[in-house]
């Protein structure tokens, strides 16, 4: 089995920061030849990347959701489900494509090994997270380490957000729409610890992670109602991050 | 203590140095002990319930696997053998002395919100000890990144320490490392965050036994180390 370019979808959501989306996409292409990209936009209408950036836009597939602020779990969700190949590559919006990406490489890996969702590094971040239940199921905690490993590919819980994934696995996985924020352990923890998808991270390969603090973006980022209820959901009270940095529900 | 706290002890080829640990749990802990499991992996006619069977009736459970699964993997089925939110692990050839303050050593663990894994000494050795890594040498130098009330705050120490056992189900032993395993489990403990740390005012004895065909020095596993952790040496310093 052999991945092509032309069997990925890029998939990204953005909201209210257009010259971030603008400069992942042209990042895309300029490494890429002719890739397709999905954007789902669910930014209030003077902020939308397609009406920032027409040029840019117009080489990909702009999905304008009518509804402000649907959050990224529902934004992401309709990405995946508009695209008609049968892998998709997510990407956040404040990722940038480079040659360390080394999108071959990640291709083989998949291609050979039995992985469902292989994430690459983002800049210092993105290394192999595991997710372990501690007090009797009530705290969930997130640390670095690994299953296994076969030279630079290490088998793990949870990635980063830049992955590639079959189209079909993640479109019958999906984020929970209930979460607008603080979606990815949730994802990568019914990923792993419940479905028991095969997660690994191609720890040689790179997406450069350009944080963008746009004024319209932080409040909607920073809304831990949204952790609290993902929490709930699977009956923890707690979560101990990788740092020691404990949150309660 | 019983219910809170077990005492998990993997044994090989050592039935009289075991049977040595289970009594001083007994004669240093009195009803405060805590629950006794012990795991078996020798051979048939080295058991520990063969040559001392009075010492095994005096243990809550005993399991005896097939020979040699190792110290991680046998370390490992006892952590998923019990399920006492803390357990204490040291060596078969270790022993609980008046030094030792078993309840105190937990009571501390229990006090430091964040203290994951705390050790005594092991003999007069046993310090704190650091790791990192420098051009591809793992160095465990002694030292500590903080001391505070006697309890030395560090990422390795010896075999004889109370933990909590979720924390220890997270990281676990590698069970491919039969030997070599102490330095590969607390450099992963480190890199996962775990808090560890040393009470220097509690020890326990160690005066280490060679059991029948015991052979120290397995290259092959500390190569298997070296290999996943991709570094070419581990130094004491």
């Amino acid at each position: 089995m052999t991945i092509e370019l032309r069997d990925i979808t890029f998939c990204i959501k953005t909201i209210h920061r257009p010259w971030a989306c603008h400069r992942l996409v042209e990042s895309i292409r300029k490494h890429l030849c002719d890739p397709k990209i999905i954007v789902v936009d669910d930014g209030r209408d003077h902020l939308r990347f397609s009406k920032k950036y027409p040029k840019t836009a117009r080489h990909c597939q702009v999905i304008d959701l009518a509804e402000h602020d649907v959050g990224v779990g529902v934004g992401r969700n309709a990405a995946i489900d508009a695209a008609t190949t049968e892998y998709i590559f997510l990407l956040d919006d404040d990722h940038v494509v480079t040659p360390q990406l080394h999108l071959d490489r990640v291709c083989l890996r998949f291609a050979s090994h039995k992985i469902d969702i292989l994430g690459v590094r983002q800049g210092d971040g993105g290394q192999p997270l595991l997710l372990a239940p501690l007090m009797n199921a009530r705290r969930i905690w997130m640390y670095r380490g690994e299953h296994h490993r076969v030279g630079a590919l290490a088998w793990c819980d949870m990635s980063s957000n830049a992955f590639l994934a079959r189209r079909e696995t993640i479109a019958s996985l999906r984020w929970d729409p209930a979460l607008k924020t603080y979606e990815h352990w949730e994802f990568f923890y019914r990923a792993s610890r419940i479905e028991g998808l095969a997660v690994a991270v191609a720890t040689d390969c790179f997406v450069r992670h350009a944080h963008v603090q746009a004024k319209n973006y932080g409040g909607l980022r920073g809304r831990a109602r949204f952790r609290a209820m993902g929490l709930r959901k699977h009956g923890f009270h707690s979560m101990r991050y990788p740092g020691g940095t404990i949150v309660h529900a | 203590m019983r219910d809170r706290v077990t005492f998990c002890i993997k044994t090989i080829h050592r039935p009289r140095c075991c049977a040595a640990l289970v009594r001083s749990i007994y004669e240093h802990c009195g009803d405060r002990r805590p629950t006794i499991h012990v795991l078996d992996d020798g051979r048939p006619e080295l058991r520990f319930s063969q040559h001392c069977p009075e010492e095994a009736t005096m243990v809550d459970r005993l399991v005896e696997t097939e020979c040699d699964i190792g110290l991680s993997a046998g370390r490992n089925r006892l952590l998923d053998l019990g399920n006492s939110p803390i357990v204490v692990f040291t060596d078969d050839d270790h022993l609980v002395t008046e030094h030792t303050r078993l309840a105190e050593l937990v009571a501390k663990l229990d006090r430091f919100h964040n203290l994951d894994l705390l050790a005594a000494k092991s003999g007069k050795d046993g310090g704190p000890r650091l790791m990192h890594v420098k051009d591809q040498i793992l160095h465990i130098p002694e030292g500590a990144y903080r001391r505070h009330d006697f309890i030395a705050r560090c990422h390795y120490v010896s075999n004889c320490f109370a933990a909590y056992r979720d924390i220890l189900q997270a990281i676990r032993w590698d069970k491919q490392l039969k030997v070599e395993e102490h330095w590969d489990f607390f450099w992963r403990a480190k890199i996962a965050g775990v808090n560890v740390g040393v009470a220097t005012d509690h020890s326990f004895d160690h005066v280490h036994v060679d059991p029948p065909g015991y052979l120290r020095r397995r290259p092959e596993f500390l190569a298997i180390g070296k290999k996943k952790h991709g570094i070419q040496k581990v130094v004491w310093r």
